[in-house]
């Protein structure tokens, strides 16, 4: 492939919100970027912070009781946004929500570092949520 | 993922591998729960070097059973973490808690110190 040729391209995917889906969701957005032929480094980065992002849905969004998780992922030039929404009870307090070590699960042995990771291995994070309207994850990187 | 427990004198060793998500981590937790108490060992290392992918699932793993150790007077070391995982485990502070050596047999010897 020519590195000159923009890449630009764009896939939507849903499933459930199962646990079992937390690596369909890494692995596609894996797959997704292969085209611009990203480091190791980088892939492990997108996959970490899909994983948080898809797992706070399952089991924050939707309570693990279920729903339906949605991704889109875009690819213009070498940006990647990665965007996770899901229609569950959504955030009341996001900035305190993205506070690392903030959980509201402590006994289920959460670390609360999930937004920290997305925050650290993406080049940019927003949240945008409410209670009750669910909650939209939109990450960007630059491959 | 589990592979295998390895029993030495002064700790269970318990080699994990594969991806560590949220999907195995409450599967996980107990299996180690259940074969710590079984070896009536108190020290525990967990072996990482085959480990793949790890989340915020695998640091809340890690941290839970370090406190659950040292609620028993036993203590968690970590061995064979390198890369990518050796990254998010300093970055989340679990190598400050719980020290993490080159692989499983220096950990042992030198928890049996
Ligand atoms: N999609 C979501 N819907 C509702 N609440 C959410 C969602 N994502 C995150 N939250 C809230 O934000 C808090 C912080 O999320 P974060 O991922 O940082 O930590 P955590 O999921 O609690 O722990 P960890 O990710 O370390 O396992 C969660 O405890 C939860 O209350
Ligand atoms: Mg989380």
């Amino acid at each position: 492939m020519s590195a000159m040729q923009e890449i630009n391209n764009y896939m939507k995917t849903e499933f459930d919100a199962r646990s079992i889906n937390e690596a369909l969701a890494r692995g596609v957005a894996a797959f997704f970027m292969l085209p611009l032929d990203p480091d190791m480094e980088t892939v492990a980065d997108v996959k970490t912070a899909v994983s948080e992002a898809v797992t706070n849905a399952i089991i924050h969004g939707y309570r693990s009781e279920g729903g339906v998780v949605t991704m889109e992922l875009t690819l213009r030039g070498r940006e990647l946004t990665v965007v996770v929404r899901d229609s569950g009870v959504g955030i009341e307090d996001v900035a305190k929500a993205r506070e690392p070590m903030f959980t509201t699960q402590p006994e289920a042995e959460r670390s609360g570092l999930g937004f920290t990771f997305m925050e650290t291995f993406m080049d940019s994070l927003d949240v945008d949520s409410a209670p009750g309207r669910g909650t939209v994850v939109t990450m960007k990187k630059l491959l | 993922m589990l592979k295998e427990f390895i029993e030495c004198p002064g700790a269970l060793v318990a080699v994990l591998g594969g991806e560590i998500d949220q999907y195995c981590a409450a599967w996980l937790r107990s299996k180690l729960d259940v074969e710590t108490e079984l070896s009536g060992e108190k020290n525990l290392v967990l072996d990482l070097s085959d480990v793949s992918f790890m989340d915020s699932a695998g640091i809340g793993l890690i941290i839970g059973r370090g406190k659950r150790l040292a609620s028993a007077g036993g203590r968690l070391a970590l061995a064979g973490a390198g890369g990518k995982l050796k990254k998010i485990l300093e970055m989340s502070g679990v190598t400050r808690l719980y020290p993490l050596y080159p692989n499983y047999r220096s950990a042992v010897e030198d928890m049996m110190k």
